[in-house]
């Protein structure tokens, strides 16, 4: 099993499954699974006023499909302390759960497609470890895609790219230039074809002045730290400092790197990104 | 909208045996690891003189393999699956099932577009999929 942590909810699923799909909103989205077939799971969360009246809602919810034709065989039933409606949807075996965390106020609803029957062990590991992961000391935690990230509760979650070998999500303070981007690039032999310290020097942005480079050594990862003034051009633009760090994980042979643009020194997050646990 | 072939589901296309074009002509570089593959063309209907006294078309459209992309040609030869060949990808480079699968079906469609190779269905996928 494997730990994901996504808009501050953690659930474990089967090592073998990746999500494919995901939204970043906060206040209500959803993110999809899929073993290397087909979709196996779907995880939508929302912002709700209070608690839902749960069996209420769910008979409405199975009294609907089931008039629509949607849904044969339907039953509903209570696991893990998760709310369920189990039934046959155009021949695919479904089981739909709902829980509300109370904390946030969030509706989470969790869906599984199953190919051949409901594998019910699987479902309530999967129910159990799914919970409510609030921010800690002031840090949001996101876990997926193979990377750790660590981003100051305050910052916006603005923007998340996924391609093969290449993941990459940027957080931003609300005040400019407060910026945070970490990436995950894999084939390193592939294209890496400069010492690291020559590479994360060409990923300087322009507006960075005299860089600072230093390497160390941390539970086994080679880090190369870049550190430099941020000085924009122009009249009135906030200046600030930029941090890096990139190494590449003996474990998994992939490049991390992680970038930060801070008004003061005060402002840097340690260790945003981690790679195996290696850098916590 | 036309149904049939068009757009099978990923899972249809992990059964899928990739076939290459007989006609096309392969150059190794032992050196680089780089693979040329030279695909016939086919003269098209306005290329008749006078246009062909003034343009000259090609005889033969190149397509030049890095070396990912000739692991993944040399692995199409009509028996091995897509699924296979995905899994090969991922293990030598070190990604994961889906990384692998949106890699290695990009450059399939690439070459197919370019007449390198030809997809065969296990079973064909339904009208309208």
């Amino acid at each position: 099993m494997q730990e994901w942590i996504w808009r501050d909810v953690r659930l474990e699923i089967p090592g073998d499954w990746e999500m494919l799909q995901f939204s970043r909103a906060r206040d209500k989205g959803r993110c999809a699974y899929a073993d290397r077939r087909q979709f196996r799971l779907e995880l939508s969360w929302r912002q709700v006023k209070g608690a839902p009246d749960f069996p209420r809602m769910m008979a409405d919810y199975k009294a609907r499909l089931e008039s629509a034709g949607e849904l044969q065989d339907a039953h509903t039933f209570t696991l893990s302390g998760w709310h369920g409606l189990a039934g046959m949807q155009k021949n695919l075996r479904v089981s739909r759960f709902g829980n509300y965390f109370d904390k946030e106020n969030l509706l989470a609803e969790l869906v599984f497609l199953w190919p051949d029957k409901r594998d019910i062990p699987l479902e309530n590991d999967i129910l159990q470890s799914c919970r409510y992961a609030p921010p800690e000391n002031g840090f949001r935690k996101i876990k997926a895609f193979g990377m750790s990230c660590r981003s100051p509760e305050k910052y916006e979650f603005t923007a998340c790219s996924v391609q093969p070998a290449m993941a990459a999500m940027v957080f931003s303070g609300a005040r400019r230039p407060a910026r945070i981007r970490l990436q995950r690039l894999g084939m390193v032999p592939q294209w890496l074809d400069q010492p690291l310290t020559t590479w994360a020097g060409t990923q300087l942005p322009k507006e960075a002045r005299n860089p600072d480079f230093e390497s160390r050594s941390r539970n086994g990862h080679e880090i190369v730290t870049a550190k430099a003034d941020y000085a924009p051009r122009g009249f009135l633009i906030r200046k600030g400092l930029y941090a890096a760090s990139a190494w590449i994980c003996p474990k998994d042979g992939r490049l991390y790197h992680a970038e930060q643009i801070c008004r003061s020194a005060k402002d840097i997050v340690n260790h945003p990104l981690d790679c195996c646990g290696g850098m916590s | 909208m036309m149904a049939g072939f068009s757009n099978p589901s990923w899972s249809d296309m992990l059964d899928a045996l990739m076939i290459r074009n007989r006609a096309a002509r392969v150059e190794r570089d032992a050196r680089s690891g780089e693979i040329r593959i030279a695909v016939p063309t086919r003269r098209p209907w306005y290329h008749v003189p006078p246009v062909t006294w003034i343009v000259r078309a090609p005889e033969e459209r190149v397509t030049v393999l890095d070396e990912p992309g000739s692991l993944v040609w040399e692995m199409c030869d009509g028996r091995t699956t897509v699924e296979n060949i995905i899994d090969a990808f991922a293990e030598k480079y070190g990604l994961t099932f889906h990384e692998s699968r949106v890699a290695v079906t990009q450059h399939i469609k690439s070459l197919i577009s370019r007449g390198v190779l030809a997809v065969e269905f296990r079973d064909p996928p339904a009208p309208g999929l």
